[in-house]
C-alpha cells in the first residue's frame, strides 16, 4: 500500500463516520439534527483534508477551508431558526481530538511552507467553529 | 482506494437524497438537504472536480436550506399577525 493509498484510507474513516450521522439527521429530535449538522461539516472537512493529501493536490484544501468557514456559520443560522443550540460533548471532543490527529500528520507530510500554514489555519478554524457551536453559552440566551 | 471513497460518497448521497424525500416537515428537510449538499461536495472532490465542489458547497449546503427556512418562517407568520408592513430584519421573537 503506497503512501497516497494510506491517506485515502484514512479519509475513509471520517467518511464512514458520516453514515450514523446521516441516520441521526434523518430521524431525531431537533437538537440531534443540529448536532448532526455540526458534526457533518467537521467530518467532511477532515475527509477533504486527507483526500487532498491522498491525491497530491494541495489546492483541494480550498474546499476544506470553505467547509470550515461555512459549517459553523450554517449551524449558527439553524440555531437561530430552530431556537436550540445544544451542548454537545461529542462534537467538542471530535474536534479537539480528531482535528489535531489529522492536521499534525498532514503538516509533517507537507513540510514547512505556505501549505502548512494553510493547513494549520484550516485546523484552527475547524476547532474554533466546533467549540463555539457546541458549547451552549453559560449566560443563556445564545439562541435569542 | 479512490474507488472505495467514491462508492461510499455515492452511497451517502443516495441515502441523504432518500431521507430528504421521506421527511415530510420542511424544516427537517432543510437539514437533510444541507447534509446532501456536503455529501455531494465530497463526491465531486473525490471525482477530482474541486471547482464544482466549491460551488456545490455554497449552493447546496448554505443557500438552499437557508431559503427553505426563510420561506417556512414567512409562511408560518403570515396567518397570525398580518398587521403592519412586515419587517424582516430586526427582533422578531
Amino acid at each position: 500500500m503506497s503512501a497516497s493509498d494510506g491517506w485515502l484510507a484514512a479519509a475513509l474513516v471520517p467518511l464512514l463516520a458520516l453514515v450514523p450521522v446521516l441516520w441521526r439527521i434523518a430521524h431525531g429530535s431537533p437538537e440531534d439534527r443540529l448536532i448532526g449538522q455540526n458534526l457533518t461539516s467537521l467530518l467532511a472537512g477532515l475527509a477533504l483534508l486527507l483526500a487532498a493529501q491522498g491525491f497530491h493536490r494541495t489546492s483541494y484544501n480550498d474546499v476544506a477551508l470553505v467547509v470550515s468557514v461555512l459549517g459553523p456559520t450554517g449551524t449558527l443560522i439553524y440555531a437561530r431558526f430552530l431556537d436550540v443550540l445544544p451542548d454537545s460533548r461529542l462534537v467538542r471532543w471530535t474536534a479537539l481530538v480528531g482535528v489535531p490527529a489529522t492536521v499534525l500528520p498532514l503538516c509533517a507530510a507537507t513540510g514547512p511552507g505556505r501549505a502548512m500554514v494553510k493547513l494549520l489555519l484550516i485546523g484552527a478554524l475547524l476547532i474554533a467553529g466546533s467549540v463555539v457551536t457546541s458549547t451552549s453559552g453559560g449566560k443563556g440566551g445564545v439562541t435569542a | 482506494m479512490t474507488d472505495a471513497l467514491i462508492v461510499v460518497a455515492l452511497l451517502l448521497v443516495a441515502g441523504a437524497a432518500t431521507a430528504a424525500v421521506l421527511n415530510r416537515d420542511p424544516v427537517r428537510q432543510a437539514l437533510v438537504l444541507s447534509f446532501l449538499g456536503l455529501a455531494l461536495a465530497l463526491l465531486f472532490t473525490f471525482l477530482q472536480a474541486p471547482d464544482v465542489a466549491l460551488s456545490q458547497l455554497a449552493v447546496g449546503s448554505a443557500v438552499t436550506p437557508l431559503m427553505i427556512l426563510l420561506t417556512v418562517r414567512k409562511v408560518r407568520r403570515r396567518p397570525g399577525s398580518d398587521d403592519g408592513a412586515d419587517e424582516p430584519a430586526g427582533r422578531e421573537r
